[in-house]
Order: C-alpha cells, then structure tokens, then sequence
C-alpha cells in the first residue's frame, strides 16, 4: 500500500487521541473513586446502584421512623411502670385501711394519700410523648382523661410503616390500662378507696382490694404489651441495620473502583500514551527525510 | 528515424517535459498540507507516429490522482461518524440529568417522598413532620420538572442547530452549485479545472458531515449531489434545505428546488449532523421524555388517589397532594397542588374523622405506595420505573458511545484509504524531483552532443 505523509499524521494524531481518552477515563475513574459517574460507563451497574441506593435511602426512612416510636413506647413502658407502682401502694393502703385497728384519723390520712394517689396517676395517663398524648389512642392532642378520670380519648390503633412490607401498631391502648374497656376503672375504683376511706367505712375498704388487685394487673398487662412492642421495635431496627450494611456493601460492589485495579488501570494508561508519542517521534522524523 | 535536426527537436521536447515534471512535483509538494488537495501526476506519453517529431515526448496534462468509489465511501463515512458523534454529544447531557451516583438523579427525591410518608406515620400530628412531606413533595415535583425542562431545552437546542446546519447545507450546496458552473466554463476551453474540481470535492465532504450526499458526475462532467433521493444540486442549480417542526412537534428536514415543491426528506436521511440531531431529538430524548412524563403522571395520580381517601387535621378529605395532567407534558407541569402549598395540617395522615389528629392509616398506605406497582401499568414500583427510566438512558448514551466509536474508525479507516490514493508523500515527491532532474539533465546532454555534432559537420563542410 502506497503510505501518503496525510495519512501516517492523521494516524499518529488518531493514536494519541485514543490513549489520551483512555488516560482521562482512567483518571476520573481513580479520582473519583466511582465506576459509574456516567451511567452509560456501565448502564447495568449504575440502573442496580439507583436500586440499591433507593433501597437504602428507604431503610433509613423506616430506621428514623423506628428511633422516633420507640422512644414513645419506651416512655409508655416507664410510665406504665410507674403507675403500676403506684397501684401497689394503692392496695397496700387499701390493706392498711382494712384492718381493724386503724382509727378514722388514719383512714383520713390514707385517703389524702389515695388522693395524690389517683392525680399522679391521672398525670402519668396523661403523659405526653413526642407527637401528643402516649394513652389517648388517635387522639394524641388533646388530653385523653379528664380532671374527674373519664376518658375521652378512643381505643384506635396508631400505625407504623416499620419495613418495606412491614407496618405495627405502635400506640399502647390506654383504654385498656386505665379504662372498663380494660376490665376495671382506675380512677373509679381509686375513687371508691378513697371514698371508702373518708368515709371510715373498714367494709368497703375491704371491698376494693380485689378491684385494685385487678386494676393493677390490667396495668401491668398493658406494660408487658409495651415492652413486646419495644422488643418487635428493636428487632426491626437491628433486622434494617442488617440490611443496610448489606446493601451498602453491595452498593460498593457494584459503584466504587476498586482502588488497586483503577490505580493500576490509571498507569497503563499514562504508559500506553507515553510509547504512542515515543512512536509518534519516530515516526514523524521519518517524514521529508529524503530531502536532507 | 529522426535526422539531427529531429535530434534537437526531441531533446526540446525532453526538456519541456521533465521542466513540466518538475512544475508538478513542486505544485504536490507545496500542496502536501492543503486539505482536500488530491495529487497530480505529469501525463507524459510518447508522439508515436504523430507528427512533429517520431519517438518525442508530448506532454498530455496533468491528472488528479483519485479513486472515485473511496471518495464517494470516505462522504459516506463522514456522513455516518458526523452523524454519531452529533447523537453522542446531544446525549451527553440528557445522560447529566440522571447521574444517581453524582447526587442529580430523581432517584433520591423519589425515595425522600416516601420517607416522609414513614415519618408521618411516627408522627401524624407533628407540624414539623408534616411540613417536611410538603417540602418533599413540592422538591420531588421540582426536580421532575427541572429534569423534564432539561430535556426540553436539550431538544430546543437541537432544533436551533439544526436550522443553523440546514443554512450551511444550502450555504454549501449553492457553492458546489456556481463550481460546477465556473468548472463548466475552465473546461470548455480543453483545460482540466483540477484545482476547482479539489474545491468541489472538498466542499462535498464538508457537506457530508451534515447532510446525507450521494454524489456522482454527470454527463457534462458535471457533479450532481442527491440527499435521501432527492437532488440538491444538479448542474448550476441548488436546492435550499430549511428545518421545521411538524404538529406533533418533531423535526421535518425539507429540500426545495428553486420554482418547486417543498420535498420532505426527514426520514430518508442516515447520515450527517442531521441524522444525529434527528435521532437524539425525536428518537432518544423523546423516549426519555415520555417514560419521565408516565412515571410523573403514574406517581402523581397513585399518591393523589390515596391522599384523597384521607383526612387533614382539620377533617376535611379529598384533597391532592399534586396537580398534574394526563400525558403528554405531565412532568414538566408537575406541581405541588395549591390546596396544599402551605398547609400541612391538611396533610391527609388519617384515613378516617374519627382518628383525627393522631390516626396514621393513611400515612402507612402512602407509604406502601413505595413498594406497590402503581407505575408503568400496574407493574412497577415507583424506584423501579425509575431505575428503568434512568437505565434507558444510559444504555441509550453507551449505544451511542460505541456506535460513534465504531463509526470514528470506519471514517479513519476510509481516510487513510483516500489519502493512501490522493495524498502527498514527501518521500514519493523527492524521488520524482530527483527523476525528473536527472532526465532534464540528460536532456541537456543530448542538446550539447547534437550542437556539438553539428558544429564538427559545419566546420567539416
């Protein structure tokens, strides 16, 4: 083939044009640590990262959402567990108040106390949480028993989208702590103690204690549920902790260069054009030598 | 045989013709850079029989060296790789709008969304929480439309370039054009128009690389150019080419012969700047821009029915969370509704009156939304029609990458071909200087031994 001096220049710059794209290419991808910072550099990969990275980014979603309910349940969980003390010593007064010996002046001093009693009570079925009240069902802003201890919040159920497929319920049924939906009425049957008590009727006294006996098991009844709902909650949380470090794995696998291979990509490259211009010399020295 | 004063006659000959060698040897050599330049070659031939002088040398003329059919495969080739690199480089930055790895990605505001669901569904009676799903939705929304109006003005863009390249084409076609006529009128005389004719075809490859050109000579030795089958210059005439929009908004490449009928040639055309624009603009960036405006429409209509079925804080329901119109321009007319801007106490977290301010039963189903496959007809996720959008288009813009780089090396292949034909080697060139210097020589010598001779006869008589 005859060999025109156009035609060994255009070849030589067609040459070097193409290491040099292969050196920048090799660059960015070891400056950037990344494969795919053009999609079409490899499409499979980088439509899988957009997957996975969606994928996480729901995980945490689910994860925040977890670390927000589960401080309400924990404090449910407390408060129902200061309550449930608080009924313990509302049987042990209804105990001391039942026994004969006591004088009405005694029993006027328990009944105060049950009086604390029933409004510390009534404050911890109050309790706030961080978005409303912790007892009143959906009824979270307003509060969910009133001065006299009726209830006026609603025995719903509040949902949370805890997983991908995932949702529970996460509010712990007040009603069902405090209320007759529950079996007894707290504040009533604190009520009657304390009636009883003002009263100095030793009789009734003595009636309430199986009533409290039963309030303080619906309250403890309503805390285990509480701490199951914290147990689910701390499993989903670290099942999605799981998760997530899977698929941040994967989305290293399938997105960031491997440090090794690209450094040593990166320097073929520089080499690979460093010989095409060392040619090039040669070549181009060649050219019109005849007419030296 | 010729006496001696056909002697002189011949080495007078001799000497025109290798002077005549040397003229073209320096004219290639001057010319070795010239784009376009194809080399010449002396044409000398023998007398023959012929008078004056038998056995002279006659010089015929110059040729250019050339290969039609590579010229006519190099146009071709050119016209391919233009038209590649031309789809490359507009897919380039349809590519930038969906970069998930370099955070621009729709990808994330996607996802940002349906957290913000989760979130409502801790806390349905939180402002703050509330806030942020409005604040979600109003930036999903605006990075829709940002992507849309990305690819909208990709397409404006390419629309303007190729107005400006259908003026170059008839800017050029007109020249070749007025070529033909002045070549007609060199010619006429008997004289070879070699330095027009290098014009001619220089001008045609620059017409290659934006416009499909098939072209051939024709009788008159004319050249006649013809792009997808209709004539754009034939003898003196060229034919203008203009760029317009059809209804439906693609581009229409039409040809019109002075005194005739607009002739639509859209999709005829392969090769060229055109072709490239064409491709990227109706093809590539309107399938990108259809699934964007599907998976807008889809999103958009899914979330608005469940956030319709709930209720706000203030117990009103049936309000959406978006505005958006049914295809075609979903995307780019995608807003967060006016009901809602501003209001995030009528965020619809509950799904019934009754369980106002703490229900979250439709915050959960918005936030199912996200796994369920409310898109591409029922049978995507949200993440994945969008992963299969984005997907598209990178697979469309490595498409692209490798047919501009096969087509790169077809046209370097072709060139080194033509140039292999019709481009200058110094080398050749020197090797011919040296020929004709050493024969001009000779020639010299036989004018002295013949003048020698005849002085010995003259002294003799």
């Amino acid at each position: 083939m005859r060999v025109s001096d156009n035609q060994t220049v255009s070849q030589i710059a067609a040459q070097i044009q193409r290491a040099q794209r292969r050196l920048v290419q090799a660059h960015r991808e070891a400056s950037s640590g990344s494969r795919i910072d053009r999609p079409s550099a490899d499409p499979v990969s980088s439509a899988a990262f957009t997957r996975i990275q969606q994928r996480l980014d729901a995980n945490g979603g689910y994860r925040s959402a977890i670390r927000i309910v589960q401080g309400n349940v924990e404090m449910a969980e407390s408060t129902l567990a200061t309550a449930g003390d608080l009924m313990s010593r509302a049987r042990e007064i209804a105990l001391q108040g039942a026994n004969g010996s006591m004088d009405a002046a005694g029993r006027r001093a328990l009944a105060q106390e049950v009086k604390q009693i029933r409004d510390q009570l009534l404050a911890l079925a109050n309790q706030k949480g961080s978005d409303g009240y912790l007892f009143g069902g959906t009824a979270t802003q307003s509060p969910p028993f009133d001065q006299a201890g009726t209830f006026v919040g609603n025995d719903d159920d509040r949902v949370v989208q805890i997983g991908p497929r995932d949702t529970m319920v996460v509010s712990v049924s007040g009603a069902r702590a405090f209320t007759a939906a529950g079996g007894r009425d707290v504040f009533a049957d604190l009520e009657a103690l304390q009636t009883a008590l003002s009263a100095d009727s030793q009789g009734d006294v003595a009636a309430t204690v199986n009533a409290l006996d039963a309030c303080q098991r619906q309250i403890l009844a309503a805390r285990i549920d509480a701490g199951v709902k914290m147990n689910r909650l701390s499993i989903a949380d670290t099942a999605l902790g799981e998760v997530e470090l899977a698929l941040s794995r994967q989305r290293h696998d399938v997105a960031d260069a491997d440090p090794a291979a690209a450094y040593s990509r990166l320097v073929d490259a520089q080499s690979s054009l460093e010989q095409a211009i060392a040619a090039s010399k040669t070549l181009l020295g060649t050219i019109g030598k005849a007419w030296l | 045989m010729a006496g001696l004063n056909g002697l002189l006659g011949i080495a007078r000959d001799a000497l025109m013709a290798q002077a005549y060698g040397l003229g073209v040897t320096s004219q290639n050599v001057s010319n070795a850079n010239t784009p376009g330049y194809a080399r010449r070659q002396a044409l000398l031939e023998t007398w023959g029989t012929r008078p004056p002088v038998q056995g002279s040398v006659h010089i015929a003329g110059t040729r250019r060296v050339v290969d039609r059919l590579v010229d006519r495969r190099l146009n071709e080739a050119v016209g391919f790789a233009s038209s590649s690199s031309e789809r490359n480089a507009a897919l380039d930055r349809i590519e930038s709008l969906f970069l998930d790895a370099g955070g621009t990605g729709l990808g994330s505001s996607l996802q940002a969304l349906f957290s913000s669901f989760t979130a409502l569904s801790a806390s349905p009676a939180d402002m703050t929480v509330r806030g942020q799903v409005l604040a979600r939705a109003d930036e999903l929304a605006g990075r829709v439309r940002q992507t849309a109006d990305g690819i909208l003005s990709a397409q404006q863009d390419m629309l303007g370039k190729a107005r400006t390249v259908a003026g170059e084409v008839t800017d050029l076609a007109a020249k070749i054009a007025s070529l033909n006529k002045e070549i007609a009128a060199v010619e006429v005389t008997g004289e070879p128009a070699l330095d027009l004719r290098d014009q001619q075809e220089s001008l045609a490859r620059e017409l290659s690389q934006r416009i499909d050109v098939a072209s051939f000579y024709d009788k008159s030795g004319a050249m006649v150019i013809l792009s997808g089958g209709v004539a754009l210059v034939e003898g003196s005439n060229a034919a203008r080419v203009s760029v317009s929009t059809t209804s439906s908004g693609a581009m229409a490449v039409t040809v019109q012969r002075s005194g005739g009928a607009e002739v639509d040639i859209t999709n005829k055309l392969e090769g060229g700047t055109l072709a490239g624009l064409k491709q990227a603009r109706d093809v590539d960036a309107a399938a990108a821009l259809e699934k964007l405006d599907r998976l807008a429409y889809d999103l958009a209509t899914a979330v608005n029915q469940q956030f319709e079925a709930g209720f706000g804080l203030d117990g009103q329901t049936g309000r959406a969370l978006f505005t958006v119109t049914a295809p075609p321009g979903s995307a780019a007319g995608l807003v967060l509704s006016a009901v809602m801007n501003g209001h995030p106490e009528r965020v619809a977290a509950a799904s019934n009156l009754a369980s106002i301010p703490g229900g979250s039963d439709n915050a959960v189903a918005l936030a199912q939304l996200a796994n369920a496959a409310i898109c591409t007809g029922g049978t995507r996720t949200p993440a994945e029609a969008y992963s299969d959008l984005a997907g598209e288009v990178a697979s469309t813009k490595a498409a692209a990458d490798r047919d501009a780089e096969v087509r790169g090396a077809m046209q370097d292949q072709i060139s080194s071909m033509r140039e292999s034909v019709s481009g200058v080697s110094l080398d050749d060139e020197m090797v011919s200087l040296s020929k004709f210097q050493r024969a001009y020589e000779a020639a010299g010598k036989i004018l002295q031994t013949v003048d020698q001779l005849l002085a010995d006869l003259i002294s003799k008589v």
